[in-house]
């Protein structure tokens, strides 16, 4: 047997153990941040404190209906000439209505930026229909959302081919790891805290036995978004010629821009266009309203179904008229078109050259009606009867996708999945912990044990202060700088890369305690530094901005803060310490 | 010691070159007996790719259980060989 006449499960120990250090560290860079990316939408709005003053727009029907009529205003008087609008509707984590539109016709464009949708400029409204101050430039939540993937800094395939590789070590230390394990329910119950080496073991145990099914799940499934780069295989059987038939067929793009007819015609109400919406889709809200050739005969509406309220990440799409206001297209399917905002989480990441990746980790890949979409794949027709059901493979991909984003989920599960992902880094953290502490029993501890033990810290300890620093970061540098967002980016790896080196330099217990305590700090005081520098108005809306969304940032902010110092405060130097 | 290094370097390669292209073949041979079987082609691919990370991972745990060198690799062979043959078939008969 293999290695040196262990048994199978000798082996599988082998194999996790190696597995486990062979990726453990960039997983738990990947899992801290993708755990913070649960909250992306709050973060983001945490870091526009200019617009914590704004009356919060419901997310009911009632208050999407009126969010459309105050959009439609202020983008008739703004761009009346525009190819298109797009109107973000409230939703229950995104209080305000965003608004953007292409430059008006005949207009010379700007040059695209690299941004995603090119020559958008957008706005956003409250819920009162009043301009809310121009964004602040920053990536916000979405940073860590797509850092999780691409690893920033690195090229497009790179970072989504490295994650991907990782992912998959974490696969297979998962089933070796599993079949290792002897005493499955028994671990449950066990923890026995205190005991060096074994207590480590104790909670490895535990946290990989109690959240299993959620670490299938989360690694599986990203596994899954990324699957057209790392794993084409059966896509290059099945379509040799033309791979961008397949990405056509499972993720459905938008319907096209219709061509404008020159005659001018007056807008359709959008009160009952999206009521007809709702009414198909059961009461279901809306997620955004695209306008196509707006005050043009030929004009369209496009309403996208929101998919929060769903498991999958499949959407769904209903095209009206634009001037009658009576349905076209109520099957169709529909990716949305760029979006000029911010970077939808798997996508994006610019690059033309790599559409086909981006289309496939795309979050808004839906591939609903698949085998009526296939049939059509050349012509995506307007008339398209009405949806079939999803089969099965679809609707398993767009599960799984919906899964792993976590669009799904109500407050109270979002911070179960925040926790089961925080369970994951404490699953990697306990795994690279016990294996330093059992490698310096050992009588001639092995030469790589120093940095693993740097690398510990530099995962553990430093990242999460240099997440803080972000937050930092975004309300510290100036409004009018150049690049702002980049460097709000670059400023955490700079403060991410200090620390490391201070880890790899000193890797020593009081560096542990150090580096905690100072994470803990910069997130404890983030609540006053959102009070000190947001505008004044906002600290009488900061209770009751509707949602009370900035009020709840603040206080989970609070809690990593608390979570951090109880680590830290637990290695301060005692008497007798072991 | 030096055994075993040389071991675990022709059982990671195995696991990882080979385990790839393996699960390549499994990914593509599903797809084309899905798209056999009356699958739309669209979900024929997605079946094919959906299925191929479990496949993956167990190429890649077998290559370290597997008792001895030539087990694996004669395993892996045949898996190969028939896989194969089945998307020949099916393919000539599609």
């Amino acid at each position: 047997m293999f290695p040196a006449g262990g048994g199978w499960r000798q082996t599988m120990a082998w194999l996790h153990t190696w597995t486990g250090l062979l990726a453990g560290w960039l997983l738990l860079v990947m899992c801290l941040t993708g755990s913070a990316a649960y909250y992306r939408d709050e973060i983001s709005l945490w870091m526009q404190p200019a617009w914590h003053a704004g009356v919060a727009a419901r997310a009911t029907a009632d208050g999407q209906r009126e969010a459309a009529r105050f959009a439609l205003a202020h983008l008739q008087h703004t761009a009346p000439q525009a190819d298109s609008w797009i109107i973000d509707l409230p939703q229950p984590r995104k209080p305000y209505t965003e608004i953007s539109w292409t430059s008006a016709r005949g207009q010379e464009l700007g040059p695209g930026a690299g941004r995603p949708g090119g020559n958008f400029e957008s706005a956003t409204l409250d819920g009162a229909g009043r301009l809310l101050p121009a964004a602040r430039d920053t990536r916000g939540g979405g940073f860590f959302a797509v850092f999780h993937f691409t690893l920033h800094y690195l090229p497009v395939r790179w970072g989504r081919w490295i994650t991907s590789i990782a992912t998959m070590v974490m696969l297979v230390a998962l089933v070796s790891g599993v079949i290792t394990h002897r005493r499955f329910f028994a671990d449950f119950f066990t923890f026995r805290p205190g005991k060096g080496q074994r207590s480590w073991l104790d909670a490895h145990n535990a946290l990989a036995v109690l959240a299993l099914p959620y670490h299938a799940m989360i690694c599986y499934s990203g596994l899954a978004t990324l699957m057209l780069l790392t794993m084409p295989a059966a896509v290059n059987q099945l379509y040799p010629d033309n791979r961008g038939d397949f990405v056509r067929a499972a993720l459905p793009q938008a319907p096209p821009l219709v061509a404008a007819s020159g005659r001018p015609a007056l807008l359709a109400d959008t009160g009952p266009v999206l009521e007809q919406a709702y009414a198909r889709w059961d009461g279901s809200l809306a997620t955004r309203l695209t306008v196509q050739r707006p005050n043009d005969a030929a004009a369209r509406y496009i309403v996208q179904r929101n998919e929060a309220e769903r498991l999958s990440s499949e959407r769904q799409s209903l095209v009206f008229d634009g001037v009658v206001g009576t349905m076209i297209d109520g099957g169709g399917t529909a990716r949305s078109s760029a979006t000029p905002s911010e970077a939808s989480p798997l996508g994006t990441a610019a690059a033309a050259s790599t559409a086909s990746i981006n289309a496939a980790a795309a979050a808004a890949a839906p591939a609903s009606a698949a085998s009526t979409v296939a049939a059509s794949v050349a012509a995506p027709s307007v008339a398209e009867p009405s949806a079939a059901a999803a089969s099965a493979a679809a609707q398993t991909r767009n599960t799984l996708v919906g899964l792993h984003l976590g669009h799904f989920a109500d407050p109270l599960l979002r911070a179960l999945l925040f926790s089961c992902g925080l369970g994951a880094c404490g699953l990697m953290g306990t795994g690279v912990l016990l294996w330093t502490v059992k490698a310096r029993l050992r009588p001639r501890p092995p030469a790589g044990l120093r940095l693993a033990e740097s690398l510990n810290l530099v995962t553990l300890a430093a990242l999460p202060a240099a997440m803080a620093g972000y937050f930092w970061l975004n309300r510290l540098l100036p409004d009018t700088m150049a690049r702002r967002a980049a460097a709000e980016i670059d400023g955490f790896f700079m403060l991410w890369g200090m620390l490391a080196v201070a880890a790899l330099a000193w890797p020593s217990r009081r560096m542990w305690m150090v580096q905690l305590l100072l994470g803990a700090a910069l997130f404890a005081a983030l609540p006053v530094l959102n009070l000190v520098t947001a505008p004044a108005d906002a600290h009488v809306a900061l209770l009751d901005i509707g949602t009370g969304m900035v009020a709840a940032t603040d206080a989970g902010l609070l809690l990593c803060g608390a979570l951090l110092g109880w680590a830290g405060w637990r290695l301060r130097p005692r008497v007798g310490a072991p | 010691m030096k055994r075993l290094r040389w071991q675990v370097a022709l059982r990671a390669i195995t696991a990882i070159a080979g385990g790839y292209a393996l699960t390549a073949l499994m990914s593509a041979t599903l797809a084309v007996l899905a798209l056999t079987f009356g699958m739309a082609r669209v979900d024929a691919a997605l079946t094919g790719m959906l299925a191929s990370f479990a496949c993956y991972c167990a190429i890649i745990v077998w290559s370290f259980g597997a008792a001895t060198l030539a087990r694996l690799w004669g395993s892996l062979a045949v898996a190969t060989a028939l896989l194969w043959v089945v998307r020949a078939v099916v393919a000539a008969l599609a």
